[in-house]
């Protein structure tokens, strides 16, 4: 698999879990599963961002970490805020 | 390893300035979430009836935008390296999409002031309009990047600088992206 062609499965598996999102708040309505699903959904989107798409495989380690802990923190914050809500 | 690996597994994409103002960036924005979510435990209600306010299909369609210009971005990165001229269409797509999120934002600002939401309204409103604002601004930003990139590419076609120039305008809208997808579910999925 090459370079664009890696670029374009993770772009249309980013638009399907967006969709997803849309879709399973509409089909459940429960907070649960969606809350878990869109805290996930960010994780996995952001990771792909920072690795593939920010070429950060090649960057200095200081750098990928910083990244990867600047969204571990924020989605784990919004998705704890979330569930102390309910 | 040899020096060649080492200096290829320590690549900064861009320039190394401009990730210490992406950094700083995201900082700012960590400490608006970070806020936010503190407020959210102390005013559930407010933010409940806030976000069922809100059009999550408008936040779909944008999250769309932003993700197919990271693609646009990351393909025109290759390009460049590759040394083909198409990668100019690249940028320019990044920039378009760039302005649908504009325009969709713009149409749910209007929306929301229309049924009474204002910057004023409440604790919810007032982080709603201060981070999407102000993400909104980076975003304009980018467009404008891209639109001088491709200006640029255009009249001079791809030179030795180019790689770096196109690394960065990249990086740039990468974070825009990044801040979008913790901010999206935040706002408009993660309800009761």
């Amino acid at each position: 698999m090459n370079n664009v062609s890696a670029l374009r499965r993770l772009w249309l598996a980013m638009l399907i879990l967006t969709a997803g999102l849309l879709f399973i708040s509409a089909e459940t309505g429960d907070y649960w599963p969606v809350t878990l699903f869109a805290g996930v959904a960010a994780l996995v989107k952001g990771n792909w961002i920072i690795q593939d798409f920010m070429e950060m495989k090649r960057a200095p380690a200081v750098l990928r970490r910083t990244l990867r802990w600047w969204l571990m923190v924020t989605v784990s914050v919004v998705t704890a805020a979330a569930i102390v809500q309910q | 390893m040899n020096r060649a690996n080492t200096a290829e597994s320590t690549h900064i994409p861009g320039d190394l300035a401009l990730w210490f103002f992406l950094l700083a960036e995201l900082a700012v924005f960590a400490l608006l979430i970070i806020g936010s979510a503190l407020v959210r435990t102390f005013h559930p209600d407010l933010f409940r009836n806030g976000m069922l306010a809100l059009h999550p299909q408008a936040g779909v369609i944008n999250t769309a935008a932003l993700i197919t210009g990271s693609y646009f971005a990351a393909q025109g990165v290759l390009q460049i390296k590759q040394n083909i001229p198409a990668a100019k269409r690249c940028f320019l797509l990044t920039a378009a999409t760039g302005m649908i999120y504009i325009s969709v934002k713009i149409w749910e600002y209007q929306s929301l002031l229309s049924a009474g939401y204002s910057l004023h309204s409440d604790a919810f409103f007032a982080f709603y309009y201060l981070a999407t604002f102000f993400h909104f601004m980076h975003v304009a930003a980018g467009v404008v990047f891209m639109l001088m990139f491709y200006r640029a590419l255009v009249r001079k076609g791809i030179t030795a600088e180019s790689t770096g120039h196109a690394e960065s305008v990249a990086a740039y809208w990468h974070m825009v992206d990044l801040v979008w997808i913790v901010l999206f579910p935040a706002l408009y999925f993660m309800r009761s």
